[in-house]
């Protein structure tokens, strides 16, 4: 689980940037976005709607097409690469599963099929041997009986069990990096307990390095190793899980924190909650794209967004968006300041 | 058909309510039909509720949590009757609804008002705010005039909106927004209770603590008994004063919020409790979790006994042979499990026989 800090990362995003125009509107959805993924390591992408999360993880796919920084995976730069190029890493060095598996599984041909396919595509193995592969593959994510569910149609699963198999295609070629976009999102608490462990144990087992994308704080402590908070296009904090949630940094961070409510939230309590609604890409604010909801905000958050830099005395590689002191004692004298007042 | 097959007590009792219940639930029952073949003939019946037995007492909330298709929903209709249950009674406030003919219902239905998931399906987008907070003063035969556009500027205050917006219309509103006005038509009528149901679920985190802090506050100032139907654990811990906790159209569990939490004695509850992540690091990387095996059976073909046999790390043959009532275990802690007490509880966080570890 833990990367090696010297060896280069597996994949490596630098100042990724995204833009649609919708109508006269142009709509930066992901605004210089960085991050790295080590070897077998587990990041976990959390933040609430409209802040560029899944439409970060689809430019670096080439699933959208970015308008400007880089992406390199494995020694290659994946946003030179043509849609040809793309397709032999799709699905094959990166897999992907999102939440909603009835709208990538094709409802007309057999799981059986759809698992075979990359297998002949990418592994070139002929029909017998994709079959053998694809039957083993849903053994592998649990799902009974599977010899003879291979031929049965995607809507004949439950949703956990259509989730297990698009786990077992994402899975098939054994990529290097997983990316899973909200894969619990759509299912009962029971169930997102067996995907998360699913997840988890063929992540150890086949040493893959994991993107896990998710607005579920919970979700993302229990698998990740790093954490990366996102708001408005742009990543405002990052750090390993321990540090951002021991002590959260980013006014936002600390919002979204207080926003859920903890075991050790005292019952009936009023919850911290944010003011205002999650942000209108068409319309975010200068500068800081959080200011109109930070009640920290000052003249200077207006000016410019601030670059992440690292928190004072924070763990190794824990850093901030913000033009505060974020220093925990700073936290500590602003919390004391706001119940006075 | 079956309401008249049903009611075999050929004379109901007078409705008997304990002292402090606002509803009283007794032995519920909601089946749909399930139609087939070319004439679209009953083939069969889901029980959706299986016979539920609860009371909501004034003034608290009571959490009703459980998975799809454990028949929450249905049972949240079912009291205000928009579904219209096959067995059992209802009983609010020394009223049988079950028996009220429609003109009575809805007099009656006034004091219980519902609060649903999805606030924009359940706004119209044609009418402006004010007009759809309005509606069912209009309809109850409330307020008019200048008395109903001060009671509407009332309640746009109460949920935390201003004047002028009762001038717009319910896509100019986000999705927190949207849901204070679900909230604020729901309070038009000064209802006693009100039913939630997953009201929270599709709120990004920051806007759902909002709404929860709403909800808290409405209930202090308002004297309101709230029925808050959830998925979501979490948020059932924070808000609720009791739980009940479904499975199969059944409730298997039902305790005061904290003893719920602390000492589950259902294997279904302690499975859905280790279920929930939460949120710290710290906790999550050295928890083993109850993984339940396998899918909620389909309802409409229950397994025998005990619903939950069927998945339950703990069951014994016996276990498939009869249903168990609920039986109090404690102060106001009610259980419906055959083997609660032979069963060791720290052994399903302990032994990983069928748990996994998360590590």
């Amino acid at each position: 689980m833990t990367s090696s800090i010297m060896a280069p990362p597996l994949l490596d995003v630098r100042d990724l940037r995204t833009e649609f125009t919708r109508g006269k509107r142009k709509v930066l959805a992901v605004d210089g976005v960085s991050f790295s993924l080590g070897v077998g390591e587990v990041l976990g992408v959390v933040g609430e709607s409209g802040s560029g999360k899944s439409v970060t993880m689809l430019s670096l796919m080439g699933l959208e097409r970015p308008t400007g920084g880089s992406v390199r995976f494995d020694g290659e730069e994946l946003l030179d690469l043509d849609e040809a190029g793309m397709r032999r890493i799709r699905g094959n060095r990166i897999g992907m599963i999102f939440q909603d598996p009835m709208k990538s599984l094709n409802p007309v041909l057999t799981v059986g099929r759809q698992l075979m396919e990359p297998l002949r595509v990418h592994r070139q193995l002929d029909r017998r041997a994709a079959r053998k592969r694809a039957v083993e593959l849903l053994a592998m994510v649990g799902i009974p009986g599977a010899a003879l569910r291979v031929d049965d149609y995607p809507h004949q699963f439950s949703g956990g069990m259509r989730q297990r198999v698009m786990i077992a295609m994402a899975l098939s070629c054994e990529p290097a990096v997983l990316i899973a976009d909200e894969p619990t999102t759509a299912l009962d608490v029971t169930v997102q307990a067996q995907i998360l462990e699913l997840i988890g144990s063929m992540q150890r087992e086949l040493g893959m390095a994991v993107i896990i994308v998710s607005h579920d704080l919970g979700v993302v402590a229990g698998m990740a190793d790093r954490i990366c908070v996102m708001y408005g296009g742009r990543v405002v904090e990052s750090g390993r899980v321990e540090d951002v949630y021991a002590l959260p940094s980013h006014p936002y961070t600390r919002g979204l924190l207080g926003s859920i409510p903890r075991v050790e939230v005292e019952r009936g309590s009023r919850l911290e909650a944010i003011p205002g609604s999650p942000p209108d890409l068409t319309r975010l604010p200068s500068g800081c794209a959080f200011r109109d909801r930070c009640r920290f905000a000052t003249g200077t958050c207006a000016l410019e967004a601030p670059p992440l830099v690292d928190v004072p005395g924070g763990g190794g590689g824990h850093s901030a968006a913000c033009v505060l002191d974020v220093t925990p004692e700073a936290w500590r004298a602003r919390t004391t300041t706001a119940e006075v007042a | 058909m079956a309401r008249t097959a049903r009611r075999q007590k050929p004379v109901a009792p007078p409705p008997v309510q304990a002292a402090g219940d606002l509803v009283t639930i007794d032995g519920l029952e909601v089946a749909f039909p399930i139609t087939g073949g070319l004439l679209n003939r009953e083939v069969g019946r889901v029980h959706a509720v299986a016979g539920v037995s609860l009371s909501i007492r004034a003034g608290e909330i009571l959490g009703l949590v459980g998975e799809s298709g454990c028949g929450k929903t249905t049972l949240g209709r079912a009291l205000l009757r928009l579904y219209e249950p096959t067995g059992g009674r209802v009983v609010f406030d020394s009223v049988d609804l079950t028996t009220l003919r429609p003109e009575e219902l809805r007099r009656t239905r006034r004091h219980m008002q519902m609060v649903f998931q999805d606030p924009f399906s359940s706004l119209s987008p044609r009418m402006t705010v004010g007009n759809i907070i309005a509606e069912p003063m209009r309809a109850h035969g409330g307020a008019d005039g200048p008395d109903m556009r001060a009671r509407v500027l009332e309640l746009l205050d109460l949920v935390g909106l201003t004047a002028e917006q009762a001038e717009r219309y319910p896509h100019e509103f986000s999705g927190g927004q949207r849901q204070r006005i679900g909230i604020a038509r729901a309070l038009a009528l000064n209802p006693r209770f009100v039913v939630f149901d997953e009201a929270v679920s599709a709120l990004d985190v920051s806007i759902q603590a909002q709404i929860l802090n709403l909800m808290l506050e409405l209930r202090r100032d308002l004297d309101l008994t709230y029925l808050f139907i959830s998925h979501d654990l979490s948020v059932v811990r924070h808000i609720a004063d009791r739980v009940a906790v479904m499975y199969l159209g059944r409730v298997v569990e039902l305790a005061p919020a904290d003893v719920l939490f602390a000492r589950a004695a259902h294997p279904y509850t302690r499975a859905l409790l280790s279920a929930v992540p939460e949120a710290d690091p710290l906790v999550e990387k050295q928890r083993r979790r109850t993984v339940l095996q396998g899918d909620v059976p389909n309802p409409s073909d229950p397994p025998s006994g005990c619903p939950f046999h069927t998945r339950c790390p703990h069951a014994r043959e016996s276990c498939a042979q009869a249903v168990q009532e609920l039986v109090e275990i404690d102060d106001g802690h009610f259980v419906a499990c055959h083997r609660w007490d032979e069963i060791d509880t720290d052994a399903d966080l302990r032994v990983p026989a069928y748990s996994g570890g998360v590590e």
